[in-house]
């Protein structure tokens, strides 16, 4: 990728895969390189890269619905400050990425459409239930956190306008997820009511975080697109390790106990038994724990969620409420820069 | 009770009932964090307007960090080679995966003319990436001393990571043994930057 | 407090009421449309208008704070309906249509900026302090709710309708805004704040200036009843009041 002012390069046309283009490509990636969005690119890498971003982005605007129901009862001025800002800047994160997904072509309108009516799909781990104050700082400590993790790794990508959209998020991230540790400290330092709704949180989003990064891995992981090229650089099970060995021993030193759950249909654990497996393995220097409930997770991901209905319906009642101010103010735009 | 605007919502499936209305077009913002910096491009966004592209930009770009001066431009301005003759702000982005930078300025009689102007006289000895120009008359610039954009009256601790760290670690020493704090903060936001 | 002879204590405690629970409620209603405003990027904006509300009633709690010695999370989430001054226009209900949430925020952010304006010539020097310098963070509110304005009333038929229907149903709530606050009188003759004219018509004016250029117009009146600046509240505000301390109030007394 040399030097070049303003090359326009058409797409479409280099989509007829080019052997050579591949293989210049696959060893400008491998070496540590970046593409950007006017560089020539395998379409697969294109629409996997759209996909990706899409489905990111998907993410954040529907994972600012669970947290947005509380932010009118945050109970103080800086927690309702705070989670304020959160929940914003998920919303900016879903629309810088909506961005870069644009880019690689797609409209927003069209995306918005796709997930309101179901066509594409958002983060799992949003289908659960926050019934009460204490999961919203769960999900702000482990969620953020596990987040945090993900997209860490994600910053080290090959797609420019990606890997710069997630350094921007990271440092969001970072507050989210701090404010979560201030809140859960709190909540474990508080009065033993606010222990136990610590507790009860914990134990509904303790599964969902290490779900969050999906399915464990397949023995080609490595091989696969999304990491030969370079858009994964950490496979979903280093990470999910990754996570246990930080967050357990911090959870339990907090006072918080590692359970595994059973749960009903409305995302509520029914019974509860501390992790038999959670230790520390001196041999591989990880946390040992238990895996979250894959079948569950399956059921879930497939629209049988105890909020999948419920997330997907506010997300298009706002689409179609603001129907007519996207129409007024494109029909009210004037075209004049202002320069004050 | 869930709050107001969350209430009644209804369960609807299917066809969507609204139709499309025309994609807004898309603005590039750029953003100076500190008199003498040079402004770096920040990100994009959609509004249906100049009035709007900088209404928005001003919260959205605005808002994350000190900020005293930003310029939105549409897009298709920056990569323009056609234009009028007059004075063109100039941006390079030195490598893939950068930021664009603001510069200087040249003067010249279309884009295509500023970009090459561009090239000798910011980016001649040096490799680059890409160039953006855009005309001065079709940037709206906003200037934090007389238009506010980053708010400092009241403090912004909230929505940084700094606005916690001292309260946390007071509340982990707290809770529990050294030992153990510093074995979990040892990894603290590494992987963040 | 230094400077301020105990006498005024109680009335400027009153308007400092007013000030910071009718931006205290505003930022509550407007921060609740995060996440699900018409378009993300006027979703951020709102949201970033929404948290300088509440910040600017935090640091007016803060500095009743200075006078009172009570505790700023204890005067915004600890206190029972009559003892809150807000005027009812800031939790009347939007009901999920922007139009609404624009016309309120218009008449609050326009009225906000004029009363910050006077109190920036308290004589008091924190109070005058404070309210110059979120007066400048006010114009950012005044400008960008006149981008709305302007862009639905001279957008198309429908918007026009829309707006011109929010700014009808909003505006007797608009004129209980100019209700005086009790204690303000006393501070006029202290010297405390300065009596510079009626406020009413200083923001009617600027009101009408803006939604003529919009193709506008709003019927506000000098407020005959007694609402919300002596604790009377509607419904709505009893519903909002409970969203406000649903979490505090399981136990009033933890930290959270
Ligand atoms: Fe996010
Ligand atoms: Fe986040």
């Amino acid at each position: 990728m040399s030097a070049s002012a303003n090359v326009e390069v058409n797409i479409n046309d280099c989509a007829k895969a080019d052997p050579e283009k591949l293989a210049a490509f696959e060893k400008h990636v491998a070496e540590g390189g970046l593409i950007e969005p006017n560089d020539w690119m395998p379409e697969a890498y294109r629409s996997l890269m759209l996909r990706m971003a899409e489905h990111h982005a998907n993410s954040e605007i529907v994972g600012a619905l669970p947290e947005g129901e509380w932010i009118t009862k945050a109970p103080s001025l800086l927690r309702k400050l705070a989670l304020t800002a959160k929940v914003q800047d998920e919303v900016g994160h879903g629309q810088m990425l909506y961005e870069v997904a644009q880019d690689l072509g797609k409209t927003r309108n069209a995306m918005l459409r796709d997930l309101i009516t179901g066509v594409t799909k958002y983060h799992n781990c949003f289908n659960y239930p926050c019934p009460t104050w204490a999961d919203i700082c769960m999900i702000a400590w482990l969620i953020d956190g596990a987040a945090i993790l993900n997209q860490g790794t994600l910053a080290h990508g090959s797609f420019g306008p990606y890997i710069r959209t997630m350094r921007r998020i990271n440092m969001e991230e970072a507050f989210h997820f701090k404010h979560g540790e201030d809140m859960v400290l709190t909540l474990m330092s508080g009065t033993d009511k606010q222990k136990q709704m610590a507790q009860e949180a914990f134990d509904r989003w303790w599964d969902p975080s290490l779900a969050f990064f999906g399915p464990n891995d397949r023995p080609d992981e490595r091989e696969r697109p999304a990491m030969k090229w370079r858009m994964k650089t950490a496979t979903n099970d280093e990470l999910r390790q990754k996570f246990v060995n930080r967050f357990a021993p911090a959870a339990m030193a907090t006072g918080l106990v590692i359970n595994v759950c059973k749960k009903d249909a409305d995302g509520l654990v029914v019974s509860k038994k501390p992790d038999p497996l959670l230790k520390h393995n001196e041999e591989t220097g990880n946390w040992d724990f238990t895996q979250p409930d894959w079948d569950e997770f399956i059921k879930v991901i497939r629209g049988n969620g105890p909020c999948n209905k419920d997330r997907l319906a506010l997300r298009r009642f706002s689409y179609e409420q603001g129907e007519w101010v996207r129409r007024a103010i494109l029909d009210g735009a004037t075209d004049a820069p202002c320069n004050n | 009770m869930l709050s107001k605007a969350r209430t009644n919502v209804p369960l609807a499936t299917g066809e969507l009932q609204t139709s499309e209305v025309d994609a807004f077009p898309v603005w590039e913002v750029f953003t100076q964090k500190k008199e003498g910096d040079a402004h770096l491009h920040a990100g994009s966004l959609s509004a249906p307007d100049a009035s709007f592209a900088q209404q928005f930009a001003r919260e959205h770009y605005g808002q994350d960090q000190e900020c005293v001066s930003m310029w939105v431009g549409l897009r298709n301005t920056f990569i323009a080679k056609d234009g009028e003759s007059e004075t063109y702000e100039v941006f390079v982005r030195w490598k893939a995966g950068g930021r664009h930078e603001h510069v200087g300025k040249v003067e010249a009689g279309n884009g295509a003319e500023a970009k090459n102007k561009c090239t000798e006289q910011f980016a001649r000895e040096k490799e680059f990436y890409t160039i953006w120009t855009a005309p001065i008359s079709k940037l709206t610039k906003i200037d934090g001393a007389t238009d506010m954009i980053w708010r400092e009256t009241t403090d912004q601790g909230y929505r940084l990571p700094r606005g916690y760290s001292r309260i946390v670690r007071q509340k982990w020493d707290a809770l529990r043994a050294e030992q153990a704090v510093n074995a979990y903060q040892e990894e603290d936001l590494k992987e963040t930057f | 407090m230094s400077e301020l002879n105990k006498q005024f204590h109680e009335p400027l405690l009153n308007v400092l009421r007013c000030v910071a629970d009718d931006k205290l409620f505003l930022g509550h209603r407007n921060s609740d449309w995060t996440g699900i405003a018409p378009i993300l990027e006027a979703d951020i904006a709102f949201s970033s208008l929404a948290q300088d509300d509440i910040a600017h009633a935090s640091a007016f709690y803060e500095l009743m704070n200075t006078i009172s010695g009570e505790d700023p999370d204890q005067i915004a989430f600890g206190r029972t309906a009559d003892a809150y001054r807000c005027a009812d226009i800031v939790t009347k209900s939007d009901d999920f249509n922007w139009a609404n949430a624009i016309a309120r925020q218009f008449y609050c952010n326009l009225y906000d900026y004029h009363r910050l304006l006077r109190l920036s010539n308290c004589t008091w020097a924190p109070l005058a302090t404070l309210a110059k310098r979120i007066c400048a963070e006010q114009t950012v509110h005044v400008d960008h709710v006149g981008s709305w304005i302007d862009h639905l009333g001279n957008g198309n038929d429908d918007s026009k309708q829309r707006l011109q229907t929010a700014l009808d149903d909003y505006a007797p709530y608009a004129s209980m805004l100019s209700e005086k606050p009790d204690g303000i009188d006393t501070l006029f003759e202290g010297g405390i704040l300065i009596d510079e004219g009626c406020l009413f018509t200083q923001w009617k004016e600027h009101v009408d200036t803006v939604l003529g250029t919009a193709g506008m117009k709003a019927h506000i009146d000098i407020p005959s009843a007694r609402g919300g600046r002596t604790g009377n509240h509607d419904d709505d505000f009893a519903l909002s009041l409970t969203e406000l301390q649903e979490v505090f109030s399981t136990d009033p007394l933890a930290a959270w």
